[in-house]
């Protein structure tokens, strides 16, 4: 019994937690659409001040400052909305606008009261309390000081004393604690000669460092000068070789032929010195191939090389046995040879010289790279010595840290102490800066110290989160400080307001006649009345109040005092609602694209019920042709992407726009139009309710004569009616809910429909407005819900029937 | 009752002249299909309407209607715009497209070393308001001329495209005109009077130049072009420094015949001519060029033409769009499938533990996870876009990325693979409480017997769910598992309210993103212009989710044997 149970809770345990993952969304939206302040830039996941004004802004925003201002100004200057009505109704609209105004003025006066109140009322409760807050810090500050038991270390005190005095600590109220001069030499040891080294290496590494980056500017230069020159020696000896082997064939074939030739020729050119110069080339070209061998790029010109030279032997054979024949071939043969080794000879000259420069450029490449490799052996050493060293002195360090540790906790506690004495004396709020300064060397202190605490430990937590709150006397100064500020600001702001509106009042009304017959002039006192509202406010008032609210409610949080938190958050109240008086609201369309999508999902609804309520009964009750595969096979064509039907409709309503007012692109009627096209799945549940209802009925009734049509008006239809309103309700929420025909169709902001509305309040300006976006998706939603929850019956019902609904 | 025949028979005539009126006129502006359907639409409701023997199909008509234009029309329009080259600078019909050459304003110059006239303009007044209704004189230091009242040649929904009127003589004109201290100060034509209004050269009147230009200027008078005896036309030009001329222009293009060689015939066309350079233009590929006066050519408009299956070889032929089709092809089915396994497991984990009857509060559990089903759609993607992945401000990377785990922020819209996960995730947010009311559903129709009768046998909980329950359950299932693929397949709310299918793919011509799936990638072709529209491609991929989706419809269809339950 006791293990089943055991296994329930854990069931529940695990559902409760479910179902929190899965709603956190709709928590989180319902959160942050009464949140007060901007939760997009807050660091709190949920807030306890809270609001509905971001409902308000949304449903009915108030005429508030700007609104009326502009309100008065069109009055005044007969201007939209106003141009059509009478004087004696603009003047009784500009009275009530003025009375309105006078409200507003009053309220903010009232408001800031309250502030000033609140504020004194802050400050008298410093004075009273002045020792008991710096007790409550000299307080908090012991319990830092307590918390600061570090256990004295038994080794390197005296070494870790000279280290802090190097880094520039002062060591004297640690008094007879420590020797530093004592631990000098053990630490010239441990760290100083270490640091040295290290930084000597440095400075080494970087000349070489700075040596190697010419030489590899030089290194790339030279290697693409050497690949330019081989490729010069292969683009010009490959063609020539390969001609020369060919003439040399041809000069073989002349050979051949002399030996059997008869014709003798009269005289015959030295033979004897061709043959000569013919040698002598051969051994260049075997001097060539020598030199091209050193370079395996070249391996194609060494093998043409090659089979050139064999070619020349070839002939060289021959020719033995030919000596002293007088053909006139043989007299052909020796003047080609003749001219052949000419040339021969200076493109070996040539490419001799080329080879030379390659060879040039190759030294010095191999000159560059071993300079390059030394270099970097020599850096490569430095490096890894750099690390040893490196590796050494976290190590020395960290022996040295709990002494460390130990010296600076027994400093700070010094300081600390030192501190508290300071404070005893102060008096508030008089003395607040004295106090702040304090408080932020407390701060500073205990931050550095707890950086040098093992990252994450529970020292170093505990000290970070007894130090958190302790800076208060910097928030209370700031309260006070943007207090003044904004008290400062506001006086001349109030005064111009009531200055301007007064005037405005007497004169306002004068303006009214030459407005209307078309002369319009905007009053002087208007226009700064407008500009008082508009900018003073913005520029001048507005910066120091919110300062001062933020920092109040910070206060709050930070001090922790009953009497105090309760004046803190009236501050804050009464300055949100300063600013919601005065500040510039920009319009929202909502209950307009409420409305829009209303109208567009009631249409569509009722148009699309009524034809396929009409369409579906003969596929229920009579025989034709088409019958059997009708609905399936529109139900497979509505599977085209509706997207892709738009362009056709975007083409079709751009043009009938032109032609029939009040249609088209950027209404609402083209929207319906288009929506119109989704009948076949209503056509289908529609169809299976029909035949759920007994024909006996409708035979009845046309024995007594009734009509076809008769029937189906006053029998099936009444007796179909559930199923009608459910169809009504699913395709209003069906349309209600669309998203992309309305914004392909829809351009202008006016006529938006709920979905694409919302769509702009998550991008552009209203990105980070996370208060006005949740509630307008909140209000859309809850509709939605309830009416899905109501109708989940037939919503579920349908799916699982038919499984169609794409 | 003979009365009420009568009557219906009139207006069904009337009905149809009317509607093949109307067929007629959108043909004629190029609306082909529309046009044929709509005049297959006519012949069918006339034919049901005087055919007693289709009685069935009278109820349909209203159904047919919307089902022709607003499902048939877009297919077959879909089908057309697939074979051609529709898209950015491809939008209007060759007809259209040359009568804009030939009219436009754009395409006419001002001839250099032409005359040049000073204008001005007189209205006429209406008690103390002026009217559109004006008169314009013009001179060229020598003689006075006055223009005739304007005929519209083109209009286009009631706003003038070009207009022209004649030039005459003021002293010829017959038009009395008062004048005062030199100048016409009133002009009278038949019982009109028009007063002195406005001239860009007489700073007296500027305070008319706001009326001048909004009212008269742009919507009427830079409309006209003005033409005196000798055939010299004659219109307003802004020029560089911002001021208004009267200048003498021409037309670049006026139509002319060219012959040409075709298949080795002589044929006579009629085609564009450049008045500048006198030479014919060249029409290729939907596109025409004009040629400079070096040779060159360039392109000066386009229009819809055949494009053949170039659209769909597309596809596998350019490496700039096959490569991330192909990616976007395999991420769809992974999308779909990803998105069917994620919620079934989910759904069905959760219906398999409420099922439990001795469970307490199950119904208030299932109400509560319902909810995500029940919110719209979009509002839900909106919020997670918003409020939870959003990179610099969104509660995820904020408070759990770095604030729990102490880690660099994630990338959601930018990485590829956390951009998937972005969108699956938040697909399997909305999706599950579908699959586990479907599951839900499924598990309460499997009778208890199996279950005793097993336990008899001896078999433990898990044979019992891998041999009973799960394949019981998936005979009803898995129909919904297919409808559900199909639906994901083209779920493109979440993909482009989420992520808009970003992050982009680098390397490709066409606007391609890594959560990119055809659907979303089809809707950025057509709809968003960033690198300009292309709706034949897009024609053509959505031709091709039509295939798919059909076809894993039409398995569905069989799968849960629809077919039969609709034929009673």
């Amino acid at each position: 019994m006791m293990v089943k149970r055991e296994r329930k809770f854990l069931t529940h345990f695990i559902l409760v937690l479910i179902c929190f993952v899965v709603l956190f969304p709709i928590v989180w939206v319902v959160s942050t659409s009464l949140r007060r302040d901007n939760a997009a830039f807050s660091t709190k996941l949920f807030s306890t001040r809270l609001t509905l004004q971001n409902y308000i802004d949304l449903l009915a925003p108030e005429k508030n400052g700007p609104r009326l201002v502009s309100d008065i100004d069109a009055l005044v200057l007969m201007a939209p909305p106003h141009e059509n009505i009478s004087i004696e109704q603009a003047k009784k609209l500009l009275a009530t606008d003025i009375e309105r105004f006078k409200k507003y003025i009053n309220e903010t006066e009232n408001l800031k009261k309250r502030v000033d109140k609140e504020i004194s009322f802050l400050k008298e409760y410093f004075e009273k309390n002045s020792d008991k807050l710096t007790e409550m810090f000299a307080k908090n500050v012991d319990t830092i000081i307590s918390q600061l038991k570090f256990q004295k270390p038994d080794r390197y005190l005296n070494i870790a004393a000279y280290e802090l005095q190097d880094a520039g600590f002062e060591l004297e109220p640690l008094g007879n604690l420590v020797a530093p001069s004592e631990g000098q030499a053990e630490w010239y040891k441990m760290i100083g000669s270490r640091k040295e080294r290290i930084n000597t290496l440095k400075s080494e590494l970087a000349t070489l460092q700075s040596e190697l980056q010419p030489l590899e500017k030089k290194y790339y230069a030279l290697l693409s000068q050497f690949k330019t020159q081989y490729k010069t020696i292969e683009s010009l000896l490959l063609p020539q070789l390969e001609e020369y082997t060919q003439a040399l064939a041809v000069a073989e074939e002349l050979l051949d032929r002399s030996a059997k030739s008869e014709l003798v020729a009269e005289s015959l050119p030295d033979e004897n010195s061709v043959k000569n110069h013919f040698v002598t080339t051969l051994a260049q070209l075997a001097e060539l191939q020598l030199k091209v061998e050193r370079y395996e790029s070249l391996q194609k010109v060494v093998d043409t090389l090659k089979k050139f030279q064999e070619t020349y032997r070839n002939i060289l054979k021959k020719w033995e046995n030919n000596l002293g024949n007088q053909a006139t071939i043989y007299a052909d043969f020796l003047n080609m040879i003749e001219t052949f080794t000419i040339r021969v000879s200076s493109t070996i000259k040539e490419s001799a010289s080329l080879i030379r420069r390659l060879d040039e450029t190759t030294a010095k490449l191999l000159n560059v790279q071993k300079q390059q490799q030394n270099l970097r052996v020599k850096i490569h050493n430095i490096q890894s010595q750099l690390e040893k060293l490196e590796l050494e002195l976290s190590r020395a360090y960290e022996e040295l840290k709990p002494a460390i540790i130990y010296l600076r906790s027994e400093l700070l506690k010094k300081s600390l102490a030192e501190i508290k004495d300071k404070i005893k004396n102060l008096k508030l709020p008089e003395q607040l800066q004295a106090f702040n300064l304090q408080s932020k060397k407390v701060f500073g202190l205990v931050s550095d110290f707890a950086a040098l605490l093992s990252e994450g430990s529970k020292e170093q937590k505990s000290l970070r989160n007894l130090v958190r709150n302790i800076d208060w006397p910097g928030t209370a100064r700031d309260v006070f400080n943007n207090y003044e500020l904004f008290s400062q600001n506001y006086e001349p702001f109030i005064k111009d307001l009531k200055k301007y509106l007064a005037q405005v009042e007497q004169i306002g009304p004068k303006f009214m006649p030459t407005s209307k017959a078309g002369i319009k002039v905007r009053p002087v006192a208007l226009e700064r009345l407008i500009d008082t509202v508009l900018s003073t406010y913005r520029n001048n008032v507005v910066p120091n109040m919110n300062v001062m609210s933020r920092k109040a409610s910070e206060l709050s949080d930070k001090l922790k005092i009953k009497e105090l938190s309760n004046s803190l958050k009236l501050i804050d109240a009464a300055t949100f609602r300063i600013d919601q008086i005065w500040q510039r609201k920009p319009d929202h369309y909502l209950l307009r694209w409420i409305m829009n999508s209303v109208i567009v999902s009631l249409s569509v609804a009722i148009i699309i019920t009524a034809v396929t309520a009409l369409a579906a009964y003969p596929f229920s009750r009579m025989r034709f042709k088409g019958r059997k595969y009708g609905i399936m096979s529109l139900l497979l064509i509505q599977m085209f992407p509706a997207i892709m039907y738009m362009i056709a409709i975007y083409t079709f309503l751009s043009f009938a726009g032109k032609y029939i007012p009040g249609f088209g692109l950027n209404k609402l009627s083209g929207l319906i139009f288009a929506y119109l096209g989704g009948i076949a799945y209503n056509m289908y549940l529609i169809k299976g309710y029909y035949d759920t209802i007994p024909d006996s009925l409708e035979e009845a009734a046309m024995i007594d004569g009734a009509t076809r049509w008769q029937t189906f008006v006053k029998i099936v239809l009444p007796l179909a009616s559930p199923i009608l309103a459910v169809i009504v309700i699913l395709t209003f929420m069906g349309t209600f809910n669309e998203f992309v025909l309305a914004r392909i169709i829809l351009q202008d902001v006016k006529q938006y429909t709920y979905a694409i509305g919302l769509y702009t309040f998550s991008t552009g300006p209203f990105e980070t407005q996370w208060g006005l976006f949740t509630a307008a998706a909140l209000i859309g939603m809850v509709p939605m819900v309830i009416l899905f929850l109501l109708m989940q019956k037939y919503i579920v019902g349908g799916l699982v029937k038919g499984a169609v609904k794409g | 009752m003979k009365l009420f025949r009568i009557l219906g028979w009139t207006l069904l005539v009337l009905f149809t002249i009317f509607s093949v009126l109307g067929g007629i006129f959108l043909f004629s502006k190029g609306f082909y299909e529309l046009s044929v359907t709509l005049f297959v639409l006519i012949f069918l409701i006339d034919f049901f309407i005087i055919n007693r023997n289709s009685y069935p199909y009278r109820y349909m008509i209203p159904a047919l209607v919307l089902l022709f234009i607003l499902v048939l029309y877009p297919i077959a329009f879909t089908i057309r715009t697939a074979f051609t080259n529709y898209g950015t600078g491809h939008i209007s019909t060759r007809q259209e497209v040359i009568e804009r050459l030939l009219v436009d304003p754009i395409y006419t110059y001002v001839v250099e070393g032409g005359k040049q006239f000073s204008y001005s303009i007189y209205v006429r007044y209406e008690g103390t308001r002026p009217t559109q209704d004006f008169k314009i004189v013009m001179s060229d230091g020598k003689d006075t001329f006055i223009a005739r009242d304007y005929k519209v040649l083109k209009s286009e929904a009631g706003s003038i495209i070009l207009a022209e009127a004649d030039l005459m003589k003021l002293s010829e004109s017959g038009l009395r005109v008062e004048r005062q201290e030199g100048r016409i100060e009133f002009i009278f034509d038949a019982g009109r009077i028009f007063k002195y209004f406005y001239s860009p050269d007489d700073p007296e009147t500027s305070v008319n130049e706001d009326f001048f230009r909004y009212q008269i200027l742009f919507p009427i008078l830079s409309k006209i072009e003005f033409v005196n005896s000798a055939q010299n036309r004659f219109a307003i030009r802004q020029f560089e420094d911002g001021t208004f001329r009267l200048v003498e222009i021409s037309h670049l293009y006026k139509l002319g015949l060219a012959e040409v060689i075709e298949r080795g015939k002589s044929i006579v066309k009629v085609v564009l001519i450049n008045t500048k350079t006198g030479k014919p233009l060249i029409e290729e590929n939907g596109t025409i060029y004009d040629i400079n006066e070096k040779g060159e050519r360039f392109a000066v408009a386009g229009y819809i033409s055949g494009y053949g299956f170039k659209n769909f070889t597309r596809i596998f032929t350019d490496p700039t769009i096959s490569g991330p089709f192909a990616r976007i092809f395999v991420w769809n089915f992974t999308w779909a499938a990803l998105s069917v396994l994620f919620t079934f497991v989910i759904g069905l984990s959760l219906a398999l533990v409420l099922n439990n009857p001795n469970l307490r509060g199950r119904t208030i559990y299932r109400s509560l996870l319902i909810i995500p089903w029940a919110i719209p759609a979009f509002i839900s993607v909106l919020v997670w876009k918003n409020g939870f992945f959003n990179e610099t401000y969104g509660i995820l990377n904020k408070f759990i990325i770095t604030g729990l785990f102490g880690r660099e922020p994630i990338r959601w819209f930018n990485d590829p693979f956390w951009a998937k996960v972005a969108v699956l995730t938040v697909n399997t947010w909305l999706g599950f409480p579908y699959m586990m009311v479907v599951s839900l559903g499924a598990l309460q129709s499997i009778p208890e017997d199996y279950y005793e009768a097993a336990a008899i046998d001896g078999a433990t909980k898990w044979q019992r769910f891998w041999k009973i329950t799960f394949p019981l359950l998936m005979t009803t299932v898995a129909p919904l598992l297919v409808g559900s693929f199909a639906f994901n397949f083209n779920n493109f709310v979440n993909i482009y309210l989420l992520t808009g299918g970003g992050p982009a793919m680098p390397n490709t011509t066409t606007p391609a993103g890594a959560t990119d799936i055809l659907i979303s990638y089809t809707y950025k072709l057509a709809f968003e212009g960033g690198r300009g529209q292309d709706f034949g491609f897009a024609s053509a991929i959505s031709i091709l989710i039509f295939l798919i989706v059909g076809s894993l419809s039409f398995i569905n269809f069989k799968l849960s044997g629809s077919f039969e339950e609709v034929n009673r």
